[in-house]
């Protein structure tokens, strides 16, 4: 898990250029389901029963949150728009890689104290966040476009107690779960079909998910991502608490009889699992599957997380292998009953 | 071009003040076979000596600090995570998020940061003090925690160090640049003899500086900086203070010393005659180990080189490689003048 894992959050996609996650994974997938790949970004891996009438989508996002360059200014500055939830309170000075022709290293611009003006406990403001490469403009532009992307560039790393820190985990754990439960799957004779979708832009507006959930039109479905686990700072209500297990989603948008067999599923496999109760919508692709078409009954299972949406997130790698087990029991057991 | 492994090195290694003993044992490692004598004085500065072809007609001392800003482990709370205070004058709004190593085992952590999503709207935009950051190790327990960190462990900016098409990115620049040419200049066969300072404490109050320049009793000091360059998007020429790529930057005063003048003409011209792109500092800001050189004994006058350096005192700096070879060649260069003055 920890090579998937490593492997999955050194790539560098941001949304809308998904591309580089998705070399990574193709290799993998091919070797057991038919890989495919859509005008959105997404990536398709199918596998179990060819004509199967029923099917099962798995989703999880392969963008990661970063930046958009908007302007280059001519001492080799270049200025940046948010590409998803970026938090402003943690760019300055922080390291982070231009993804251009070639990948080019910057830092984003941080004031001195002194030139401040005041200003010293505000975070950067949303129309002023600029990136360093200490390139002169001519040298620059012609590695830089507008339009390039720029991501933190922290590597991951292991903490204590097989936990890993990555600016990337969002959603790259939920990727390699999925991975994880293909690799379990792949041993077994399937009777229905199990569609892997890693779709794209989730975090900017879900296109990726709404599009594929619409090209699929799966029989069920269940989507992965993230979510918030206890951590200091934080009101601890509600929340997930890292190495306790899966995440299952309770919510009015989700399908009650799916989020119950993935109870039971955590039962019989004597997995421990928490509940996550939403009053509504859940933040993830499964509020754009769920919807789509004359809708899709979906389920949610989420890996806890802390310290989300910067370069210092915070996950198990327990938590990501329980989940792809979960999701591997749930889908065998479905497969006997469905089908 | 300069070979810069040995800065690399520098840069990567942990020593926030007071804990600078392994960047002094690589320096050590680096000069000890370049025929100087050195030893440790009681608060760790590394003071070295190197006989040149010539004696001296004047001590001439050139100081670096070993030290870098950083964090000190001043509790472990019930959930695991650490509360900290900062060593140095860390840029507060620039360690939110960012990943650390701590004590001498070198466990690493982040600075906790509460989700986006979950911020109410003045929060987004707010920086928190640093009183209010806790460091997640990835503990769940005061208990866990105590088996691998302790109160007092250092806390210090997770290493990196990156140089692509003359540009170097890295931890702690402030100032394992100045002892990177100071080191560079003692492997040197040298025209004067030379004496060197590579001195603890710096970031907090020049501490090291004070007790070194007063065992050594120099009669011209040359502190080898880093300064802030606010060369940057939003601040016009008047507050540059100095550009990165212009050369190195002599200084004229600072919040803690009114520099030599004949020192600084002396630097000037040799940079004339040399061809060394020089610049001087333009503000009245920050301070360095000079405001504790120039002032200790009867007074010592000194002068100071530094490069410019954006982002200083944050985990990461960027320099330019150009500017390096230039403040290396300056301070040799003033030094000999100096020697024979």
């Amino acid at each position: 898990m920890k090579n998937l894992i490593f492997n999955l959050c050194s790539a560098k996609a941001v949304s809308g250029e998904e591309a580089p996650v998705k070399e990574a994974v193709r290799l993998a997938l091919e070797t057991y389901a038919e890989v495919s790949t859509d005008q959105n970004g997404n990536l398709f891996a199918k596998f179990g029963k060819k004509d199967a009438k029923y099917s099962i989508m798995l989703d999880a996002h392969i963008d990661q949150i970063g930046l958009i360059i908007t302007h280059i200014d001519d001492n080799g500055f270049v200025k940046a728009s948010p590409c998803g939830g970026i938090d402003r309170r943690v760019l300055q000075a922080d390291r982070f890689t231009i993804l251009g022709k070639t990948e080019v290293p910057c830092l984003c611009c941080s004031t001195p104290p002194h030139l401040s003006n005041g200003k010293e406990d505000k975070a950067v403001a949303a129309g002023e966040i600029w990136f360093d490469t200490g390139l002169a403009s001519e040298e620059l532009r012609e590695i830089v476009s507008l339009g390039d992307r720029i991501v933190f560039s922290a590597e991951p790393k292991l903490l204590l107690g097989n936990r890993v820190l990555s600016p990337a985990l969002d959603n790259r754990a939920g990727v390699a779960a999925l991975m994880y439960c293909g690799d379990i799957l792949k041993r077994h004779e399937l009777n229905c079909r199990v569609i892997i979708s890693l779709s794209s832009r989730e975090e900017v507006n879900m296109a990726g998910a709404k599009t594929a959930a619409f090209s699929l039109y799966p029989s069920e479905a269940i989507a992965v991502d993230v979510s918030f686990a206890k951590q200091s700072g934080v009101p601890s209500e509600g929340r997930g608490v890292l190495d306790e297990g899966p995440m299952i989603g309770i919510s009015p948008v989700l399908d009650k009889d799916i989020t119950s067999k993935l109870i039971t599923a955590a039962k019989v496999k004597k997995l421990n699992y928490q509940l996550e109760v939403m009053g509504g919508v859940t933040g993830t692709t499964a509020d754009a599957i769920s919807s789509t078409r004359g809708g899709i009954r979906t389920g949610l299972v989420s890996i806890p997380m802390r310290s989300m949406h910067t370069a210092v997130e915070i996950a198990s790698l327990n938590d990501i292998a329980a989940v792809g087990e979960l999701l591997a029991e749930y889908i065998l057991e479905r497969s006997v009953t469905v089908c | 071009m300069l070979n810069t492994d040995f800065l690399r090195k520098l840069c990567l290694c942990c020593g926030i003040s007071g804990d600078e003993s392994r960047v002094c044992e690589l320096i050590k490692k680096r000069i000890h076979e370049s025929g100087v004598e050195m030893r440790v004085d009681a608060m760790g500065n590394l003071l070295v000596s190197k006989k040149g072809k010539k004696r001296a007609k004047n001590k001439v001392l050139l100081s670096a600090h070993m030290d870098e800003v950083g964090f000190i482990v001043t509790d472990i709370c019930a959930d695991g995570t650490l509360h900290i205070s900062s060593v140095g004058g860390v840029d507060r709004r620039a360690i939110y998020g960012k990943s650390a190593l701590i004590g001498a085992k070198g466990v690493r952590g982040a600075i906790s940061v509460k989700p986006i999503h979950l911020l109410s709207g003045d929060e987004r935009d707010s920086v928190i003090p640093i009183d209010k950051m806790v460091v997640d190790i990835g503990t769940d327990s005061r208990e866990e925690s105590l088996k691998y960190v302790s109160l007092g462990d250092s806390v210090c900016f997770e290493p990196n160090y990156t140089e692509k098409n003359g540009i170097i990115m890295a931890k702690a620049i402030d100032d394992r640049a100045g002892c990177f040419i100071l080191t560079e200049i003692l492997r040197q066969e040298l025209e004067y003899d030379i004496f060197c300072s590579f001195v603890v404490q710096e970031e907090v109050g020049l501490r090291g500086a004070r007790a070194a320049s007063y065992t050594m009793k120099p009669d011209f000091a040359i502190v080898v900086e880093s300064t802030t360059a606010a060369d940057i998007p939003g601040s016009d020429s008047t507050n540059e203070v100095c550009n990165v790529g212009k050369g190195a930057v002599l200084s004229i005063m600072d919040r803690a010393t009114i520099y030599d003048k004949e020192c600084l003409n002396i630097a000037l011209k040799t940079a004339e005659k040399n061809n060394i792109k020089v610049q001087l500092k333009r503000a009245v800001a920050g301070g360095n180990d000079a405001g504790a050189i120039h002032t200790s004994a009867g007074g010592v006058r000194t002068t100071a080189v530094s490069l410019p350096c954006r982002y200083i005192h944050s985990q990461t700096g960027l320099i330019s490689s150009e500017d390096l070879q230039s403040s290396l060649d300056i301070v040799k260069m003033t030094a000999m003048e100096l020697a024979k003055l």
